[in-house]
């Protein structure tokens, strides 16, 4: 039985990984990389994800190397789509137990590079963290500056005044 | 601050993940990057037109309001014209709007007289989907070429009156307009001649409808079912039409799965079973 073919990828900071190709096609950017650029035992550079994020992403890779990859043209929009949309796994709830700063990179990397699921868990992540707060707290949590005037905040809050309760 | 709260598409992803409106709403109010996300979220769909009345300061606009409780009739009269900024402001927000319903009884003449007086460029250019629903005649014919759709997908109109100048009016702005149109639901109380022509040319030159339901009279109801029968890619259908004496309806739903009408409906049976072949 011959070995899976895999591919090497270079973190913003050097570092090396050796993965099977499957698992770096997750990506759908890295996926276009050797469609375009064909096999190749040249690194695959990715200058915008350093190796303690990559390394983390790689992890989620693997674990989902198996799973069907989403529909191009899937309706965000379309309730089951998004009732399916808004359950993360046990798995996935887990691995994404990391601290602000690692997950916020992870949804970057996952942007970067191409990967709807991890993009959809790491914002999914962040939207229940949102949750139930207060714009207060919601700034304090993420330490976010609120750059709004008084009169614009007063009149945003006028101008939404009607989707309450609708 | 992280970068990441300066990423429109992906605070746009974030906020895709909150089910509750009342949470848009608070984090519309956190920082401008997350209000700017939050709009967009928040004036997708409108339920009232003059909900886009809130944009201008409190002094510009009065609201009489009259007629019973449960179904108001609001006039809106100008106190002050807004300025450049606040109608910018009033477009911004309708740029947004994908669905609107523009309901019953409200009186926008005040409006629609300064807008078009003053030229004012307002639009929905996003407007896929809008509910029509005209119970008093008014000048609000004045204001359909706002809601003019290039890309509309779903146009409801209920028209309960006898204004055949106003249902003339409305057909020939909005039907001869929606051409991605998929689903197109009319009920009215009178259908003259000229709008039942707006009807059948939309029927014969938008193969897109997957969805009618008409409720509606006329006395060329086969020439109806005839144009309908012509609709490629229709799945659900709802006719309730008056024809000469006798009311005949038809519903069907999934049209290529499971066909129903009424027994002793020739018309029903005959255009049905041509559909399943």
């Amino acid at each position: 039985m011959s070995a899976a073919p895999q591919v090497t990828l270079e973190s913003s900071d050097g570092e090396k990984f050796k993965v099977d190709k499957e698992v770096a096609e997750r990506s759908v950017l890295i996926k276009n990389m050797i469609e375009d650029v064909g096999e190749s035992d040249n690194p695959i550079p990715l200058p915008n994800v350093n190796a303690s994020v990559l390394k983390k992403v790689l992890e989620y890779c693997e674990h989902h190397r198996g799973d069907p990859l989403p529909a191009a043209d899937a309706d965000p929009s379309n309730d089951d789509n998004r009732k399916r949309a808004t359950e993360i796994s046990d798995w996935d709830q887990k691995f994404i137990q990391v601290d602000q700063e690692m997950l916020f990179e992870i949804i970057l990397a996952a942007n970067y590079m191409d990967i709807k699921p991890l993009l959809d868990v790491g914002c999914k992540t962040v939207a229940n963290m949102i949750k139930g707060k207060t714009p207060e707290e919601i700034r304090k949590l993420f330490n976010i500056v609120n750059d709004f005037t008084p009169e614009e905040e007063a009149q945003i809050k006028k101008e939404n005044e009607w989707a309450e309760d609708r | 601050m992280h970068p990441i709260w300066d990423i429109p598409e992906l605070l746009a992803h974030i906020l895709s993940f909150l089910d509750e409106k009342s949470d848009i709403l608070r984090s519309a109010l956190v920082c401008r990057s997350l209000s700017v996300e939050a709009a967009c979220l928040i004036w997708k769909k409108v339920s009232a037109f003059r909900y886009l009345l809130g944009c201008f300061p409190n002094n510009t606009i009065s609201t009489e309001i009259s007629g019973p409780t449960r179904c108001p009739s609001r006039t809106f009269l100008f106190l002050e014209l807004p300025d450049t900024v606040e109608w910018d402001q009033m477009r911004f927000r309708a740029s947004m709007v994908k669905e609107l319903t523009v309901p019953e009884c409200d009186n926008y003449d005040a409006l629609l007289e300064v807008i078009k007086r003053h030229k004012i460029d307002l639009t929905f250019p996003e407007l896929v989907s809008l509910h029509l629903h005209i119970w008093v005649s008014k000048r609000l014919q004045t204001s359909l070429p706002l809601f003019a759709p290039s890309r509309l997908q779903e146009l409801e109109i209920t028209f309960d009156g006898y204004n055949d100048r106003l249902i003339n009016a409305t057909m020939e702005i909005l039907l001869a307009q929606a051409h991605p149109l998929r689903s197109l639901e009319l009920r009215t109380s009178t259908f003259p001649k000229p709008s039942q022509e707006y009807l059948m040319q939309l029927l014969a030159t938008t193969p897109s409808i997957n969805s009618l339901r008409l409720t509606l009279p006329t006395s060329h109801g086969e020439d109806v079912l005839q144009a309908v029968a012509h609709l490629p890619n229709l799945r659900a259908l709802s006719l309730d039409v008056a024809v000469c004496y006798c009311l005949r309806a038809c519903t069907c739903d999934n049209l290529t799965q499971h066909i129903e009408t009424p027994p002793g409906r020739d018309w029903c049976n005959h255009w049905a079973t041509e559909k399943s072949v």
